[in-house]
């Protein structure tokens, strides 16, 4: 096992260096640099000079590159352009947010999919299956802004329940529980908005699992010896329906660090999905490249673990 | 990556105008975006002859200008509730809070009340005194005396001092220096010896006792007061600890940990949430009269609702028939629309054979209903202008300024004069070559979607066909630097002074690749010029002769607004003079 780890994490290193130079060529290619998306007015052709020089634009793109390739072995991902700090500050000022909110909603979404999909498998077609099937294609079918603003609309502005926005009450300086209660108020909305969203496409998930399963042989054979059903459900169908699932566990890593950005947007919500995106308009290569590398080191491991836990759940695959 | 991608696209499409850029840079920025982005102003005063009157002359009156707040009672508990503070909603600022290397407009609005500067930008563009209480000027124009208030202290405590303000220009001039501004052009003497670190001080900047500090410039212009005057003073003791000459790491690291002399300061930073400031009892214009000020971030679908829950006492809200019907109908908001320090334009590619006859680019103004256009895009809330420049401004004429009114027989006219003749099938033709324009569009832009229909109708009528290709504004701007375009609608932000160099031969943001010996030499000697009145002259002259040459479609000044909660009194808010210029004296009226 641990051979196999060794040897996949290996593995990654030709596979993150083919990463590096796809990003960084793609944003070689796209027009504009940092000095013409900030669009000042009053900069001259010499200043526009002297900025390149200073920021390193002005050498030539494999020269970049290596620089850019070298710095990151050694953990420096660069200044960011528009925020005047190191990469890994900007991001670690950010990210924790984003992540506050999406492993709430991660919990939350698996959770309730997970019984939801169940249920509606154990009573296919039944009223209820039909009824949430309904239930889950309507709301994935709805854009994010919407039901965000019309969230703020309905239970902050008319029923006063909860802040429109942001993640702390302004001039609030609270610490220990007091803060987390300031912070969870402001959470429930963007994380209620996330789930119902996320949700539809998983308990399809666990129902297509959970139908499949239940078909089987050893199914039929634990309700013919007179099992509780439910424990015919939860103990011997319900393990081998989340096989499936968990491979999808593995590939939601990267999401919990990425960021929402049009919630985050629609909520205030200071994550790093904004600044992610404000980096790509601004040409803020340094950001830019930073967190997408760290996005692909995560979606690696993501993999990963995915692999792993599946030989975890079920032992019939070896990993060698 | 896809999905990733889509979302962007999502996005963009969503929130198209406020995602771009925003390019402020010093408080004198000027920004060229499709989407411009610029700060709101306000429009308290007296306005000069108004541009284009034709346009609804009475419903702009109605539009433009202060709302006073009808009914206080309206206003929301959470709002009363702050006795002793005011919250202010913003878009996130990036958290450089220092005036050396601030970039958006909302990190420049929070240094705004921390750093004061020399001199200030008063209510109609001029310049005044501010924590200098004295300048003197040579007879040469080329030593500036900047004698600083004895009771200038930083909120520390501790004196601001001449020493503060060369190493201020220290700074400035190092060679790892990447802010916004452009310190080299303003020609001080020494400057680049230091920055190319042959010297250790700065020869043409001498400490003359501890308040007085005298600069020396190699060449001056009408800017070089400004420039000079318009630093903010770093405290050394608090930002010169770790700064060695080439390396601005120590002094950046500081930027989220703000010391100036300003009415406010910082007392904590939440990235992407919120600023506290607590009112400067060390201010020398006295202490701010609300003490705690907190810069809270909202967004385009919060802002809104914040005001209205009481969440946020003002905040810049995008100017539409809609929005201002419902912040008005709150009752308890100043509401205030303000013209804009920008101008938005057709720029055509006077380079290209097709442009190159001023006929032809007369006809092309002539032929566009711009008034049309402008109201689709904006309603009553933007003017079609006919000169490159506020009409707020001090610079601004309408003497001999022709208006260009709509008139499609005065283009054919024209057309036919330049030697385009009508062909067979209806387009206009001339040496075997028929007149088509490639124009660039940039996608989602209000503007851009309301002026591409009635330019293609408009143009048809003239017998000139207009083909648009949608592409990235960042694209339209590399292709603009090749001269390889032939139509695209862009933005100018405007300086309070009118010195610019989009119309001057080769300037570095001269777009359309228009030029003219005459207009050269007048902005030249505009900039040369000290005096006023005679400024004034040279920029009407200049700007009726780019009025003649219509080297670009003009299209329209536009506005903006902002939304104050009633309880909030004493601003002081001009197109020129932002909010945050006047915070210190605003009072809570309960």
């Amino acid at each position: 096992m641990s051979q196999y780890i060794i040897r996949r994490l290996l593995q990654m290193i030709p596979t993150l260096i083919g990463i590096s130079i796809i990003v960084f060529a793609i944003s070689q290619m796209v027009p504009g640099d940092y000095i013409t998306a900030s669009q000042n007015p009053n900069m001259t052709a010499e200043r526009a000079d002297q900025l390149r020089a200073i920021y390193g634009l002005d050498k030539p793109p494999v020269q970049q590159y290596f620089i850019w390739a070298k710095n990151m072995l050694t953990g420096n991902l660069g200044d960011s352009f528009q925020h005047k700090m190191p990469v890994t500050e900007v991001i670690s000022t950010y990210v924790w947010n984003s992540f506050a909110i999406a492993i709430v909603t991660l919990i939350l979404s698996w959770t309730i999919a997970a019984f939801v999909g169940v249920f509606s498998a154990q009573f296919q077609y039944s009223f209820f299956d039909k009824v949430v099937t309904l239930l889950v294609f309507l709301l994935m079918s709805l854009p994010s802004f919407f039901i965000g603003l019309l969230a703020i609309k309905y239970f902050a502005l008319d029923l006063k329940l909860f802040p429109t926005g942001g993640m702390t009450s302004a001039g609030l300086n609270a610490s220990g529980f007091a803060y987390i209660k300031d912070v969870a108020s402001h959470m429930i909305l963007p994380v209620s908005v996330m789930t119902v969203l996320t949700i539809g496409g998983l308990t399809r998930y666990f129902r297509t699992g959970m139908l499949e399963v239940i078909r089987q042989d050893y199914i039929r054979t634990a309700r013919a010896k007179g099992l509780k059903e439910r424990t015919v459900i939860f103990k011997h169908a319900f393990r081998n329906a989340l096989l499936p699932a968990i491979t999808l566990l593995g590939f939601e890593l990267p999401g919990l660090f990425g960021g929402a950005m049009i919630l985050e947007r629609v909520f205030a919500w200071p994550g790093i999905g904004q600044i992610y995106l404000a980096s790509l308009n601004m040409r803020d290569y340094p950001l830019m490249l930073g967190f997408t590398m760290f996005l692909a080191v995560l979606t690696l491991l993501g993999n990963l673990l995915s692999d792993i836990l599946y030989g975890v759940a079920d032992p019939r695959i070896r990993l060698k | 990556m896809k999905k990733r991608l889509s979302l962007m696209l999502v996005t963009l499409m969503a929130f198209g105008s406020i995602l771009a850029a925003c390019g402020g840079g010093d408080d004198t920025a000027k920004t060229d975006t499709t989407t411009p982005t610029e700060t709101a102003t306000t429009d308290n005063t007296t306005t000069e002859e108004p541009a284009a009157t034709e346009e609804e002359p009475a419903a702009e009156g109605d539009a433009i200008g202060l709302t006073e707040a009808t009914d206080m009672s309206a206003n929301p508990a959470a709002a009363t509730a702050r006795t002793d503070s005011a919250i202010i909603g913003t878009t996130a600022p990036q958290g450089v809070f220092n005036p050396l290397f601030h970039q958006t407009s909302y990190d420049v609005a929070i240094d705004g009340v921390i750093f004061p500067s020399l001199i200030k930008v008063k209510g109609d563009g001029t310049y005044e005194n501010d924590m200098a209480d004295k300048i003197d000027v040579s007879e040469d124009n080329k030593t500036y005396t900047f004698h600083i208030r004895d009771d200038a202290k930083f909120s520390d405590g501790t004196p601001v001092k001449a020493s503060d303000y060369l190493f201020t220009m220290k700074l400035y001039m190092d060679s790892s220096y990447d802010g916004q501004s452009d310190p080299l052009s303003w020609n001080v003497v020494g400057a680049s010896e230091y920055n190319k670190g042959t010297a250790k001080d700065i020869s043409g900047i001498k400490v003359v006792d501890d308040k007085t500090v005298s600069v020396t410039v190699s060449d001056y212009d009408a800017m070089t007061q400004v420039n000079l005057g318009g630093i903010a003073p770093l405290s050394e003791a608090y930002y010169g600890k770790g700064y060695k000459q080439g390396d601005l790491t120590s002094v950046k690291e500081l930027n989220t940990k703000p010391m100036g002399a300003g009415p406010y300061t910082m007392t904590k930073y939440s990235a992407g949430q919120e600023v506290d400031l607590t009112a400067n009892e060390n201010y020398y214009d006295g202490a701010a009269k609300v003490k705690n000020l907190i810069f809270k971030t909202t967004t385009d679908t919060t802002n809104m609702a914040m005001l209205q829950s009481g969440e946020t006492d003002l905040d810049n809200i995008t100017v539409n028939e809609d929005n201002v019907e419902e912040l008005k109908s709150m009752g308890f908001l100043d509401v205030d629309v303000l013209k804009n320090n920008g101008y938005g334009y057709v720029a055509m590619n006077n380079k290209n054979p097709l442009f190159t006859d001023v006929k032809v680019r007369q006809a092309l103004t002539y032929g566009l209903n711009r008034a049309e256009v402008v109201d689709a895009a904006y309603g009553p809330y933007a003017e079609v202008i006919n000169i490159p420049q506020s009409d707020v401004s001090w610079a601004y004429t309408a003497d001999k300024i022709n208006t260009y009114d709509y008139d499609p027989e005065k283009a054919k006219q024209l057309l036919d004069e330049a030697g385009w003749k009508v062909g067979s099938d209806g387009i206009r033709e001339k040496d075997g070559k028929k007149f088509e324009i490639n124009f660039s569009a940039t996608a989602e832009n209000p503007v851009v979607d309301a002026l591409i229909p009635i330019m293609t109708e408009n143009y048809q009528e003239l017998g000139i066909k207009l083909v648009t290709e949608t592409l990235d504004f960042n694209a339209i701007m590399e292709k603009k630097d090749k001269g390889d375009y032939e139509m695209f609608f862009a933005a100018w932000g405007l300086t309070p002074d009118p010195d610019t160099t989009v119309y001057i031969t080769d300037g570095a943001q001269n777009n359309s690749g228009y030029s003219n010996p005459d207009v050269d030499k007048l902005y030249a000697e505009g900039k040369k010029e000290l005096d006023l009145n005679k400024r004034k002259e040279i920029y009407a002259k200049a700007y009726q002769q780019i009025n003649a040459d219509a080297p670009e479609i003009l299209m329209y000044q536009r506005t903006n607004m902002l939304a104050i909660n009633g309880r909030l009194d004493g601003w002081d808010i001009t197109p020129y003079k932002e909010y945050y210029n006047s915070l210190h004296q605003v009072e809570i009226a309960q």
